[in-house]
Formats: C-alpha cells, sequence, structure tokens
C-alpha cells in the first residue's frame, strides 16, 4: 500500500498544497449522530473547502459515510437518526427549523455506493430532477440541459445516440457517470460521493476518477472512500475517520507522508483497517 | 383392530430393521476396514424402509383385493330364484350378503325362509374370506417386509451407498404427493370438458357465445307456459362484468393507495398493526360479505336511491326519478361494490410486497436529488413497479369474476342485458349455482349448461392468471 502511494502522482496535490485561499463552504462544529440508542458520530469539527476534493477514509462502521449523509440531511430519512451539533453551508445554518430538506438536497446532491438509475430512458434518469425544480421551461430547455450534463459527466458521446434507451441498460461505469449527470442536472454546489467507484472495474474507477477531478472545478466534492490510493489520487484534503470519530484531517499530502497520529499512520500503512 | 395391530407390528418391524441395520454395519466395519461411504443411521432408515414398505404395500394390496372377492362369492352363491330376477335384484341381494356379513345395513326386501338361509350361509363365507384375506394379508405382509428387510440387512457393506438409497425413496414419496395435486387437477379439467361437450351437443356453442336471452328453463309439460329455453350468456357475461368493473373501481384506488401509505409512509408500528388487520379483513368468509350487502347495504343504497327518486318525481327531471324509486335491494352497484371491499386486502397486500420490494437505493437516489416522498412515489417507485401492481389488479379482477356467494346474495337472479349499476343483473357463478342447486336430473340441458359456464369461467380466470404470473416472473427478473 505503501508503495502505490509513493507512486500515485495525485496532480492536484500541488495545486491544494500551494497555499491557495480558499472558502469553507461547509462547515461542522460539534457534530454527534445517533441512531436510536447507538452514538455513531462523536463530536465532530471540520471545515470542507469549497473547489476542493475532500476525502474520507477510515474503516468499515467507522462513521464517515454517517457523516457524509448529514452533510444532505439524508439522515432524516432513517428512522431513529438523530444529529446534534452545528453544520452551516456558506454560513447557513443545514439544521435550521425554516430549512427544508427536500430543496437542501437539490444544493446537496448525491452519489451512491451502487449505481442506481432509475428504471427510466437516460434522457428520463437526467431529465428528474430538473423537471422536480422546473430548471426548465421547454423541450429545447430541457434538451440542453441534459446535453450539459450528460457532457460535464463525460457520457455524452458515448450515449448521444441512444438517449431513450434505458438507464439500467448500460455498464456500471457508464451507470455511475449517468447517476453523476443526473446529479449535475440540478445544479448542485456540493456533490457528495458515498464510495462511488467501490462496485466498479479498474477501468471504469480511473474514468470516475478523472471526471471527479474536472468536476472540482466547479463544485465542492467530498468523497466517501476504502481506497488509500483512490483517496491520493483524486483529493486534495484528507480526513481520518476512527471509531465514529475524527482522528485527523490535513492537506492530502501531509496525511499521507506525514501523519500527526500513530492510529492515521497505521490505518494508512495498512496494519489495521 | 387389526388395523392397529397391523399397524403396529410394520412399526416394530420397521424399528428392529433400523437397529439391525445399524448394529450390521457396526460388525461389517468391526475389524477396521474401509470407512464406510455413508452414516449408520442412514443405513438404519435404509433397511427400515425396505422392511417396512414392501409390507405395507402387501397389507394394503390385500385390502382392496379382499372387497371384490367378498363380492364374487356372495354372487357365486345366488339362489336360483333371485338369479332369474332383473340385475338390480341381484345386486340388492349381493349387497344384503355382504351386509348381513359385517353388520351393515340391509334392504327392506321380505326374503323366503330357504333364500335367509342361503343368506346366512353365504355370509358366512365372506366373513370366512374376509378374516382369510386379514389375517392372511397381515401375515404375507410380514413375511414380505422380513424378507425384504433381510435382504436389506444382508446386503450392507462399507461402499454401499445407504443414503442416496434412503433419498430415493423420499424422492418417490415426493413425487407420488404432487402427482395427487396434478392428477386432481387433470380430473377436473377432464370432467368439466366432457359435459361441456355434452352440453354443447344440444345447445351450440354460438348460440351459447353470442346469444342475447337466458332462460334455463325447460318445460316438463308440452303446454307449460315456460318456453323451450334460451341459452345465451351474453347477459351472464355482462352481468359479471359489470360488477367485476364496480369491485375493481371500488378496490384498485384503495387498495392502492393503503399500499403506498403502508409500504411509504407508515411508522414501523402503525404498519406492525394496520398489516395483520388488512389481512384479517381478507379472511372473513365470503358469505358474511354477503349478508352484510344483502341486509345492510342493499336496504341503504335503496333507500338512498328511492328518496333521490321521490324528490325528482313530478319535476323535470321525472322520468329519472321514476326510475329511482324503482330501485330494489337487489343490484349490480351493491353486490360490486362490497366485493370492492373485500378485494382491497388482496390489492394491498400484494401492491405493498411489491413496492417493498423495490429497491433502497431507487429511494435514495430519487430524494438525493431533492425530490419529495410523494415525486418519489409518484414518478419513481410506481412507474418501477407498475408491472408487479398490474398483475396484482389481475389476480383481483380473477377473484371477482370467480366470487360466487355476495353475488348470489346481492346481485339478484334476473338475467338483464344492461349497464345500468342500479339494475339487478346476474352472474355466471350465481346462474351455476342456482342451475345445480335443488334436485336436478343429471342429463337436461339446464343441468349440463352449468358445466359450459363453469368451462367458460375456468378459461377466462385461468388467461388471467397465466398474464398475471407471467408479468410478475417478468418483474422478478428485473430486480434480482
Amino acid at each position: 500500500m505503501t508503495d502505490n502511494l509513493s507512486h500515485a502522482p495525485a496532480p492536484a496535490v500541488t495545486a491544494a498544497s500551494s497555499g491557495r485561499a480558499q472558502n469553507v463552504k461547509i462547515r461542522a462544529r460539534g457534530v454527534n449522530v445517533f441512531y436510536g440508542a447507538k452514538q455513531a458520530l462523536f463530536d465532530v469539527d471540520m471545515d470542507i473547502p469549497d473547489r476542493t476534493v475532500t476525502a474520507f477514509i477510515g474503516p468499515s462502521g467507522c462513521g464517515k459515510s454517517t457523516f457524509l449523509r448529514c452533510m444532505n440531511r439524508m439522515n432524516d430519512t432513517i428512522v431513529g437518526a438523530r444529529v446534534e451539533g452545528a453544520i452551516t453551508m456558506d454560513g447557513e445554518d443545514l439544521y435550521a427549523k425554516g430549512l427544508d430538506p427536500v430543496l437542501l438536497r437539490a444544493r446537496v446532491g448525491m452519489v451512491f455506493q451502487k449505481p442506481n438509475p432509475f428504471p427510466k430512458s437516460i434522457y428520463e434518469n437526467v431529465a428528474y430532477g430538473p423537471r422536480i425544480h422546473g430548471l426548465a421551461r421547454t423541450k429545447a430547455e430541457m434538451d440542453h440541459v441534459v446535453e450539459t450534463a450528460l457532457k460535464k459527466a463525460g457520457l455524452w458521446d458515448e450515449v448521444a445516440d441512444r438517449l431513450s434507451h434505458p438507464g439500467t441498460g448500460l455498464s456500471g461505469g457508464q451507470q455511475q457517470r449517468l447517476v453523476i449527470a443526473r446529479a449535475i442536472a440540478v445544479r448542485p454546489e456540493v456533490i457528495l460521493m458515498d464510495e462511488p467507484c467501490s462496485a466498479l472495474d479498474p477501468i471504469a474507477t480511473a474514468r470516475i476518477e478523472e471526471l471527479i477531478d474536472e468536476l472540482r472545478r466547479d463544485y465542492c466534492i467530498v468523497i466517501v472512500t476504502h481506497s488509500m490510493a483512490q483517496a491520493a489520487r483524486v483529493s486534495q484534503k484528507t480526513a481520518f475517520f476512527h471509531m465514529g470519530r475524527v482522528v485527523e484531517v490535513g492537506d492530502t499530502e501531509t496525511i499521507f507522508t506525514n501523519p500527526r497520529d500513530t492510529r492515521t499512520s497505521d490505518y494508512i500503512t495498512g496494519r489495521f483497517g | 383392530m387389526i388395523l392397529s395391530l397391523g399397524l403396529l407390528l410394520i412399526l416394530a418391524l420397521a424399528a428392529a430393521g433400523f437397529v439391525l441395520g445399524r448394529a450390521r454395519l457396526a460388525r461389517v466395519i468391526g475389524g477396521g476396514g474401509p470407512r464406510p461411504v455413508s452414516r449408520p443411521i442412514h443405513h438404519g432408515l435404509r433397511v427400515a424402509l425396505w422392511s417396512a414398505v414392501p409390507a405395507a404395500a402387501v397389507a394394503l394390496a390385500a385390502a382392496l383385493v379382499s372387497g371384490p372377492v367378498q363380492v364374487q362369492a356372495a354372487r357365486a352363491s345366488l339362489p336360483a330364484e333371485i338369479a332369474a330376477q332383473a340385475p338390480l335384484e341381484q345386486s340388492v341381494y349381493v349387497s344384503d350378503v355382504i351386509a348381513q356379513a359385517h353388520g351393515g345395513f340391509a334392504s327392506a326386501r321380505i326374503r323366503t325362509p330357504a333364500e335367509q338361509s342361503a343368506m346366512t350361509e353365504a355370509a358366512q363365507t365372506v366373513r370366512r374370506i374376509d378374516q382369510g384375506f386379514r389375517w392372511g394379508g397381515l401375515a404375507l405382509a410380514l413375511i414380505a417386509g422380513f424378507l425384504a428387510g433381510w435382504r436389506a440387512i444382508v446386503s450392507i457393506r462399507p461402499e454401499l451407498k445407504a443414503r442416496q438409497h434412503v433419498e430415493a425413496w423420499i424422492w418417490l414419496a415426493l413425487a407420488l404427493c404432487s402427482t395427487v395435486a396434478v392428477l386432481t387437477t387433470v380430473g377436473i379439467i377432464g370432467s368439466l370438458l366432457y359435459e361441456s361437450l355434452r352440453f354443447f351437443r344440444s345447445v351450440s356453442p354460438v348460440e351459447f357465445l353470442t346469444g342475447l336471452q337466458w332462460s334455463p328453463q325447460i318445460a316438463i309439460r308440452a303446454d307449460q307456459a315456460g318456453q323451450s329455453g334460451a341459452f345465451g350468456a351474453v347477459p351472464l357475461f355482462a352481468g359479471t362484468l359489470l360488477i367485476t368493473v364496480i369491485a375493481m373501481v371500488v378496490a384498485a384506488p384503495i387498495g392502492l393507495y393503503a399500499a403506498i401509505y403502508l409500504a411509504e409512509y407508515a411508522s414501523r408500528l402503525q404498519r406492525a398493526w394496520i398489516k395483520p388487520m388488512l389481512e384479517i379483513l381478507a379472511g372473513v368468509p365470503t358469505v358474511v360479505y354477503g349478508f352484510f350487502a344483502a341486509l345492510t347495504v342493499g336496504p341503504a343504497l335503496r333507500g338512498f336511491f328511492n328518496g333521490i327518486g321521490a324528490m325528482l318525481a313530478g319535476g323535470p327531471l321525472d322520468a329519472l326519478g321514476q326510475h329511482l324509486m324503482q330501485v330494489q335491494n337487489q343490484m349490480a352497484l351493491v353486490a360490486g361494490a362490497v366485493m370492492g371491499i373485500m378485494l382491497i386486502p388482496f390489492v394491498s397486500s400484494l401492491s405493498d410486497d411489491i413496492l417493498n420490494a423495490t429497491p433502497q437505493s431507487l429511494r435514495d437516489g430519487s430524494l438525493a436529488l431533492g425530490a419529495t416522498r410523494s415525486e418519489t412515489v409518484r414518478k419513481v417507485l410506481l412507474p418501477a413497479a407498475l408491472p408487479g401492481i398490474a398483475a396484482a389488479l389481475l389476480l383481483a379482477v380473477s377473484r371477482a369474476i370467480g366470487e360466487t356467494m355476495i353475488v348470489t346474495m346481492a346481485a339478484g337472479l334476473q338475467a338483464n342485458l344492461t349497464a345500468n349499476p342500479l339494475d339487478t343483473v346476474t352472474t355466471v357463478t350465481v346462474q351455476i349455482v342456482t342451475l345445480l342447486t335443488g334436485d336436478q336430473e343429471f342429463n337436461s340441458p339446464k343441468t349440463l349448461a352449468a358445466f359450459g359456464l363453469g368451462l367458460t369461467l375456468f378459461a377466462v380466470t385461468l388467461a388471467l392468471n397465466l398474464i398475471a404470473q407471467r408479468i410478475v416472473k417478468a418483474y422478478r427478473e428485473q430486480y434480482d
């Protein structure tokens, strides 16, 4: 694993560590999450910069997905889940009483572990979100929205001639890019990715990673991953979670080459987890 | 007595076979040697089966042969004067002999003393034959079981695949059980077809399927008012269709909304209460729905429509008012509505299962795009579950078509060809019931018409079920 890391080119790391001033997009302070009586997250503080890829790493069940789901309030859909503490986006409290989680989710998109296209055509998959939120008034506008989203997701060239085919007929990697296009189509500010490549083969994974690097220019991206190599390749910031706590957050380069905490170095070198 | 004794003895034989089989295996491999390929329990079971099954088969054969042989013996002893009489009298004599032998009910024929003594003698012969078959059969059975078991014990070797033998027996037993069900189905279809063919010999299928008049009376005397009978089943099909449509208009939306509530909105606690209660509704006997329809819903709706009719009568809508005032207790609307309530749990329970089977990832995906729950249900889950829901509705339709009790009690008996839900109509099932209840002769077209109707009904529901099953299967493949 360490071997892998020394080879990882991580083109973005230099940009991120060059000290460019980064706006904080999402700020979390003292976040605790409970599933029923069980506490899944303890006192998480974190600043997530805009137009950057932030990777969450850590062993299974360490709370990284839980924290990810706090940021678009998907935990609200789980019975018995409770979130304490403060999470703000551009200074706006995400858990304020007046905020509708449904509208928040249009601003914070999410991509899941397994590609989950709807059993509809490719076109309808992408048009689903814009249609709900009324982002296109005419057919021509909708066509444009769909085309733009598919182009941004790097899928347009592969599906342009078969937009009416079912989205479920695409390959796994294409499905995952379709789902990313679907998320982009509602013009989010943040894209959350929950192990987006864990169901894909290495070639499809490489395509998604390239895509993530391109999307970084326009969006704040948070990615949960089990692959340390992937975190090193695509992210500029890395947070290491362990047993429901954030052990260490920092520039990806620092975390992987010179971690402060022994637990981080143990995990990165593959000694546990 | 002998039955339980025989059963006990065969079981004892099997138990002994089991023990001896295990013991034999232990002896065979006693001095080391190769490891046996099967476990001791399978060797024991193999011997037990080899002793019990042949024994039981021989005993069963003896019991089956015994009856005919007894009848044969009684028939051989017919006194000359009875042998000269009609075949019916001969059979009465034979059954009297058998009855006397076993202490059953004899006919009320008066016998001469000569006949009496002949009968007593014959009865004694019959009883001897019976006893002979019982004890002889048991003895033979035990011998057969013993011999077969012995052979099984002697053939025990370490390399004997005893488990496969036992499983072959089990396979045989399972295959026999499934054959019973299949044969029954084939028999029912066969008799339905046969009787229908007899019906269609007197009434042409074209008249039956296209005729507009249904009055299946057959005049007993030539000068009777009831004419020769008309067997046009279209009014019955129309009545069935009308009631089915009304039932589905009630059941489909309510059942579907109930399913959506249960699958997507209800908390776990609500679900735990509501689902079993809906399933209790499915367990209410249809006859209960029937008198609910006939005694409560029917009169209530009649009162309602008569009241409206009385208000309208004399006004500009006089004709409509007059019509509404003549509405009776029995109408298609009552039967259809109550049947719809009966079908709600079918629709809701199946649709709920289907909605639950849609992957959680679809829900998450839609919610994560900022869709509301309702948008998720309407635009993602329902379209995804549509084939399954269509199948659920088709199954409900096929139940509605076959439902008998509610329509018998609440729809009426007049075969009106109408689309007015306030008229009395009658259905295929109701007509089958009325054609076959009471004293009937079994060779008039009137009774045979029931088989023609039954065959039509069977064909329609079979087709619906097949379509529904095919849809459900296609749907399953999509998500597995």
